[in-house]
């Protein structure tokens, strides 16, 4: 278990039908490389909320797109990147939502980026050659 | 793996809603339709039964919340009975676990339903 595994690599159309599929894949190969089920489920739902938030936000054509996923594992860590060629967006610059707010009254927009912020150890973000590049590093725990 | 959605009403306006899955941006739209129907009825509480519930995504969590507050303009009840841990963390994170709607069992909310029935029958005999 040891052994370094190559890192895991996804392209995915800007088509919110394809984010299952990434996501199962990414889980798959988090789960065979020993990753522990806390870190599998964070890593995995913060995926979907990158990836569904990019579909459904960042593109203002109706042409098709490539993001593209990868995950990296080293013994402590997992590092998950997510980039795409959408509208410049910082979710790190993005204002918190409201939670206090009764539940009822809540806006929905924000939470799935509050959940990755909150899920993942350390966010970065930057801007490259008319990309935007996630990259959120996760520590694994100890298999129970 | 997809969402099975059973909804069924073991008491007299309760309505159960047992899931089974994963609840991600996909399977919550199938859910939200399904719940619009049961909520086009009238409902004294609704309850989700998650035991098998292993997934859910901020999609999941918006529907969540579209029922409670649904529930809440009619004065029913919202419960939720068997959460996983994982399902817990998440909820607790987005702040969507309201204390009074969350059961570590099936039999606990039935107990809570129980009795919130009988209150209310209660206070509808002293008024008449």
């Amino acid at each position: 278990m040891s052994r370094t595994r190559p890192p895991w690599r996804f392209t995915l159309p800007n088509d919110l039908a394809a984010v299952a599929r990434a996501q199962e894949s990414l889980e798959k190969y988090l789960q065979e490389g020993g990753v522990d089920p806390e870190t599998v489920y964070s890593a995995g739902l913060a995926f979907e909320e990158i990836a569904t938030n990019v579909i459904k936000y960042g593109y203002d054509d109706d042409l098709e797109h490539e993001i593209l996923a990868e995950a990296i594992l080293s013994p402590g860590a997992l590092v998950l990147r997510v980039r795409d060629d959408g509208h410049e967006f910082d979710p790190l610059r993005a204002p918190p939502p409201d939670l206090d707010a009764a539940i009822e009254d809540r806006p929905i927009g924000g939470l799935g980026i509050h959940l990755l912020r909150k899920l993942a150890e350390r966010l970065s973000y930057e801007r490259v050659g008319g990309h935007n590049v996630l990259t959120l590093w996760f520590e694994r725990k100890p298999k129970s | 793996m997809p969402l099975q959605i059973d909804i069924a009403e073991p008491k007299p306006g309760l309505v159960q809603v047992a899931l089974d899955g994963r609840l991600d941006t996909d399977t919550s739209v199938t859910l939200e339709k399904r719940l619009d129907e049961v909520l086009a009825k009238s409902v004294r509480a609704v309850r989700f039964e998650m035991s098998k519930l292993s997934y859910i995504s901020s999609m999941g969590i918006r529907v969540l919340f579209k029922t409670v507050k649904a529930l809440r303009q009619r004065k029913a009840m919202f419960h939720m009975a068997g959460l996983q841990p994982q399902i817990k963390k998440v909820l607790e994170i987005a702040q969507a676990l309201p204390a009074e709607s969350v059961f570590a069992s099936v039999k606990e909310a039935d107990a809570y339903f129980d009795a919130m029935q009988k209150k209310a029958l209660g206070r509808a005999e002293d008024d008449s």
